[in-house]
């Protein structure tokens, strides 16, 4: 569902954000990517939406080319940012519509929007409210219903719980278990090293770009992956 | 989709306040000068009078044997019920042609005591389509992409299966819609009240062209809302958007217009006054009398004379107009220049509508001509020599005659129709500097970089 | 502390883009306009001269002092690459004894396209239709339009980085901080205004064809000076605008509707306004007064049987003006002289009455256009306009004055021409030539002539060509001087007070304002 092959991108002041990257997530998968700040988990993520254009490689979405195709690859995806940013003067629920009829559904009742809203856990209060008055982890709630409500296939997460309380962060990770349970395709960012091993399918560790290790659920049954990953940012 | 965009856009839009500012100011500006005009245009009206003085007597009857002499019959544009479109330096040009039965004279406009005060600037609504909604154009569009670059809405928005060009093209529209409803409320606005003074009445071809000025003005609107679009693409953040437009509204709407006259001034091709008052000069000497000629010799070897002057006028006023022409050409580059032409066009003012009326005011004098020609040759006691100057004798007829429909001056505006076929190549301009604009920020839109890259 | 401040502000403006780029904007703009607004002045400072040498030359070919009329050329002001002033302000004052200047009865420069156009003619007419700009115009637009760029995200902007808080954990009040932001932009300002005065006086000096005296350069100084205070006015309305906002981006937007108020609509829409309040009426009153004054002046002649008493067909003759007559024997001399005595005075009398009229005209479009201008005062870029027109002289006020000094020459001409009217050589000059009067034994000369040499000799005999000028040296010489430049700055006083009363207003409102501008 969610594949890159040999994906690398160079920026133009030469940097190597990402090199060669190979994953592959199948529906019902969580992928979680940790690393540190700047090690190409975001610029995997916006890759994939064509927000940049790869240097060399592919990323896919069903099967579909993200770059020569990204129209037909972006109804395969939602997306939630470290950091979602909204119309300050729309209402949640505007917001909401605006963005639903944006990735192709139409018709939908209000009721529906409030459903979604009530379970990524936001207040009743907040539903009719600007969104320029919301605290970020209300932001963050309403990207991930936005993102619910796209109902694709696959789901790309760059660091969603950044700026949750713990209960929040909590509601997220049985969401996303639900979400795996429908069958959908889940790629995470994120630092949470905790959390990681506490829902992904498979993690993968990125440094400067590479990915330096990737294991399954499995392998982690008897490794400690709090201490793998600090072993493998402590190398070089 | 693009639907989607645009509803979201123009909601942003219409309650923000920029929207309303510049709605209250350009309707405020569009109603005065509604206003302002219909009292000039009444007392236009008023005064436009309803004879050819010098040719035509107050029983509305021509006397043939003193019309030879009358070298100062004056024909006076007629005032333009659209005045209140389209102003801007019609008040710095001849409106009235002094003429002989023989041959036009002079064009020129009478000072009045008093002109010195008028301040003469474009009292008009091309002015206010230029200047300031142009400016709305701007404001709507400056932050369009790089805002929500920098709010990071735009990554959320480009994660549905929505194209770059969508967006782009749904905020334009959003733009001219709510700059489309500020200027057709404010044209409304501005009919009804000309409605309810009742100065002007508007013919159909009056409202043809009034519907092709707000189509154009739709145009030129939107090549300033491409620009306003390529400066938001182009930029990092809203700031230096709004500065890059600013810069680049400056430019195109104060600087490069106001260059037409200095461009014209430089080039200069056109006749000088000394050089045409030299050859004006040299006329008699070509069509020379001798003693030896016939009567009919004479008056004919003088109308020549005559004729040949009226040339000299008229080529000498088409030079005026091509140096003037010249001059803009060179200020097409920006398009409020090519703008503020179409405008003036499609209206029917400035050089266009002079060069009309000069048209006119020939026309008149040799239809004229003809039916005093006609009216002599029926009376026997004539000798059927016209010459010029030579009231008297029996060179002519001395009857009092009524010409009929050949006597009275009739000034027409240009139709909407060649108003139209003469602004076509500005409007292709226009248009064409829209599909670049849209073209450029398309082009940079579809291959940008939309999220920024790490550590920045 | 403040120096401090206005140190880092500097710096901190100096590096930006946005005056690079206005820099780069303001100095080529005003680098073109100077250079066309210096060739135009140096084209009409040629004609002035063209034109006095001409009037000069027809004054001094005068022949009889019925024909005596002294056109007082105007000379362009050095200044009006500050401000070009009214296209239509005539450049010629006529004083003659049948004519006082008036205000607006000068003619102007009228659009004429004709065969017989002169050298007071512009080249092109037509080429009025554009509009001209200014450097005055460039200021008030462009440089204030810099000026909200400086200053707009003053403290939204640090606010934005978080810089603000740390400043204000220093020593240093929000007080100081508004004036070291005040200055340290105002400073940046000065740059460009100072280039662009630097590229026009690089101009001056690199013409072939112009040199300034004191005068000038002090007036230079002055508008420099008023540029300052404009601009400084200007800061502080921006500077005060911007504490209103938090965001750099919408305060940016908020202070552009200011400015596009006040550059653009106030002035337009103002006048608008104004025109539509122009006083009805008046100029039907002038005009039915002109025509029943030039009735009864017609009327009179008409009764006092002019044709008959004497050389009408051989007479230069305007209707109610000058006249110069040739070809008149000593007997019909004689009968003019006894008719002028009635209708001179009543010609000059008629003047004089125009006069009135068109000046009560004048006086009541000059109290309504002085009502337009106070309409438009809020603005401040008008009030700037004001003062750059006064300074420069290019102004109606400048104009009247001169219209004014006129009429006083005019006085004293006629003091000297009256008791010239009681005599022929008000009208005529054959005594001198007698082989011009129409006697007998002339007439038979003549018809020898004719038939030897054909008309044109004759023609060269009874030629005004012939007869030689009046000596007008005792003549009071024509005075009509421009205003100094200390007397035009003390007329751009009070628009430049109204500068700096907003400059100080602005200031103390911002002061009290940002005590009250929130942190977060």
């Amino acid at each position: 569902m969610i594949q890159a092959i040999d994906l690398t991108k160079r920026y133009e002041d030469g940097l190597l954000a990402l090199d060669h990257l190979n994953i592959s997530i199948l529906p019902g998968q969580i992928y979680c990517l940790l690393g540190a700040n700047g090690a190409g988990k975001t610029t995997t993520i916006n890759l994939f939406f064509n927000f940049i254009e790869p240097t060399s490689g592919t990323a896919l979405l069903n099967g579909k080319d993200c770059t020569k195709e990204p129209l037909l690859a972006k109804q395969f995806a939602a997306y939630v940012s470290e950091n979602v940013m909204l119309y300050g003067n729309f209402t949640a629920r505007q917001n909401l519509d605006f963005f639903t009829k944006l990735s192709g559904r139409k018709n939908l009742s209000k009721d529906e929007y409030y459903m979604v809203m009530r379970q990524v856990g936001l207040p009743e209060r907040a539903f009719e409210q600007r969104v320029k008055t919301f605290s970020k982890g209300m932001r963050q709630k309403l990207g991930i219903a936005i993102a619910i409500l796209k109902q694709a296939p696959a789901l790309l997460l760059d660091e969603p719980t950044s700026g949750l309380d713990p209960k929040a962060g909590a509601e997220f990770v049985e969401l996303l278990l639900k979400l795996r349970g429908e069958g959908k395709a889940i790629l995470m960012s994120t630092h949470d090293v905790f959390r990681a091993k506490e829902i992904a399918d498979v993690v993968g560790i990125m440094k400067e770009g590479v990915l330096i290790m990737e294991k399954t659920k499995d392998d982690l049954k008897y490794e400690d992956l709090e201490k793998l990953y600090l072993k493998y940012m402590e190398v070089s | 989709m693009l639907w989607t965009v645009v509803k979201r856009e123009l909601l942003d839009h219409l309650f923000s306040l920029r929207f309303s500012a510049i709605f209250v100011l350009t309707l405020i500006l569009m109603l005065t000068s509604v206003l302002v005009f219909s009292a000039r245009y009444a007392r236009q009206q008023r005064e436009y009078p309803k004879r050819v003085e010098a040719f035509v007597d107050e029983q509305g009857t021509v006397n043939l044997y003193s019309i030879a002499c009358n070298s100062g019959a004056t024909v006076r544009e007629v005032p333009s019920p659209l005045g209140f479109l389209f102003a801007a330096g019609e008040r710095e040009l001849p409106d009235q042609s002094v003429m002989a039965l023989h041959g036009l004279n002079t064009l020129w406009r009478s000072t009045e005591p008093g002109d010195i005060m008028d301040s003469s600037s474009g009292t008009d609504w091309t002015y206010v389509v230029t200047v300031l909604l142009s400016f709305g154009a701007g404001l709507l569009t400056y932050k369009s992409i790089s805002g929500e670059r920098r709010d990071g809405t735009l990554t959320l928005v480009l994660a549905n299966p929505v194209s770059r060009a969508t967006i782009l093209l749904g905020k334009y529209l959003a733009a001219l819609l709510a700059l489309g409803t500020v200027f057709i409320a404010s044209v409304l606005a501005g009919v009804i009240l000309l409605e309810v003074l009742g100065t002007a009445q508007l013919g159909g071809d009056d409202w043809i062209k009034l519907g092709l000025f707000v189509l154009l003005s739709m145009i030129f609107l939107s090549a300033f809302v491409f620009a306003g679009l390529l400066c938001s693409v182009f930029t990092r953040g809203p700031v230096l958007s709004a500065v890059a437009f600013l810069f680049a509204w400056m430019t195109l709407v104060f600087v490069i217009p106001n260059l037409g006259g200095i461009l014209a001034g430089l080039n200069g091709k056109a006749q000088t006054p000394l050089q045409v008052r030299m050859a004006a000069k040299e006329i008699p000497d070509r069509y020379t009398l001798t003693p030896a000629m016939s009567g009919e010799k004479v008056a004919s070897t003088m109308l020549e004379r005559e004729s040949a002057r009226e040339q000299l006028l008229l080529s000498y006023f088409r030079s005026l107009v091509a140096q003037v022409d010249l001059g803009r050409n060179l200020t097409r580059v920006s398009p409020a220049s090519a703008f503020s032409f179409a405008a003036e066009r499609i209206v029917g003012g400035g050089t266009f509508r002079l060069t009309r009326f000069v048209d006119n005011a020939v026309r008149y004098r040799q239809g004229m001509f003809q039916a005093v020609i006609e009216a002599d040759k029926r009376d026997p006691k004539s000798q059927h020599r016209y010459v010029p100057y030579w009231c008297g004798g029996d060179h002519f007829s001395a009857l009092t005659v009524d010409l009929g429909p050949a006597k009275e001056f009739h000034d027409t505006l240009p139709s909407a129709k060649e108003g139209f076929a003469a602004a076509f190549w500005d409007l292709f301009l226009l248009l064409m500097y829209t599909i670049i604009a849209f073209a450029v920020a398309f082009w940079r839109f579809a291959r940008q970089d939309v999220a920024p890259a790490p550590g920045t | 502390m403040i120096g401090h401040i206005v140190r880092k502000e500097l710096l901190v403006n100096l590096q930006s883009m946005r005056f690079l780029v206005g820099l780069v904007v303001s100095a080529l703009m005003m680098g073109i306009v100077g250079y066309v607004l210096v060739e135009d002045y140096a084209t009409r400072m040629q004609k002035y001269i063209a034109d006095v040498a001409e009037h000069r030359a027809a004054l001094a070919e005068t022949k009889v002092y019925s024909m005596v009329a002294v056109d007082v050329d105007i000379p362009p002001s050095p200044l009006s690459v500050f401000s070009r002033g009214s296209q239509n302000l005539p450049t010629t004052l006529h004083v003659s004894p049948f004519h006082v200047p008036s205000l607006i009865d000068e003619g102007g420069a009228s659009a004429s396209i004709g065969l017989n156009g002169t050298s007071s003619h512009a080249d092109n007419p037509l080429l009025r239709m554009f509009s001209s700009i200014d450097l005055g115009f460039v200021i008030s637009t462009i440089l204030s339009l810099f000026a909200v760029l400086l200053v707009f995200d003053s403290f939204s902007g640090e606010r934005e980085q978080g810089t603000l808080k740390l400043l204000l954990t220093s020593s240093a009040g929000r007080v100081h901080l508004l004036a070291g932001k005040y200055v340290g932009a105002l400073v940046t300002l000065a740059i460009p205004l100072t280039v662009g005065f630097l590229e026009v006086m690089i101009l001056w000096a690199l013409h072939p064809s112009l040199s300034f005296d004191a005068q000038v350069w002090a007036g230079v100084g002055l508008v420099y000076c008023a540029s300052l205070l404009f601009l400084s006015s200007f800061l502080a309305m921006a500077l005060f605008l911007s504490l209103y906002a938090t965001e750099s981006s919408s305060c940016l937007m908020y202070l552009l509707l200011a400015w596009v108020t006040v550059s653009v609509v106030i002035p337009a829409g103002g006048g608008y306004v104004a025109e539509y309040f122009r006083p009805k009426g008046l100029r039907e009153i002038m005009l039915s007064e002109a025509k029943q004054a030039s009735a009864h002046l017609s009327n009179e002649l008409e009764r006092l049987n002019y044709r008959q008493k004497g050389g009408w067909n051989n007479a230069w003759t305007d209707w109610f003006g000058a006249e110069s007559i040739l070809g008149l024997t000593q007997q019909e001399a004689n009968n003019r002289l006894a008719y002028n005595q009635k209708v001179v005075p009543m010609k000059l009398q008629y003047a004089e009455d125009r006069y009135r009229v068109v000046e009560s005209y004048a006086q009541g479009l000059l109290s309504w256009s002085r009502t337009r201008e106070d309409l438009i005062r809020p603005s401040l870029c008008v009030d700037y306009g004001n003062v750059v027109q006064a300074l420069a002289g290019t102004d109606l006020n400048t104009f009247d004055d001169l219209v004014q000094k006129s009429r006083l020459y005019r006085d004293a001409m006629m003091a000297y021409l009256r008791p010239k009217s009681e005599t022929s050589l008000w009208f005529t000059r054959i005594f001198e030539y007698p082989d011009m009067e129409p006697t007998e034994k002339n007439q038979q000369y003549w018809q020898s002539l004719i038939e030897k040499e054909g008309q044109r000799a004759v023609e060269k005999i009874m030629s005004w060509d012939r007869v030689s000028s009046l000596d007008l040296t005792s003549m009071p010489p024509p005075s009509v001087n421009m205003r100094g430049v200390t007397e035009r700055a003390l007329h751009a006083l009070p628009d430049g007070i109204l500068l700096f009363a907003a400059s100080v207003v602005f200031i103390g409102l911002s002061m009290i304002r940002v005590r009250h501008y929130p942190l977060n």
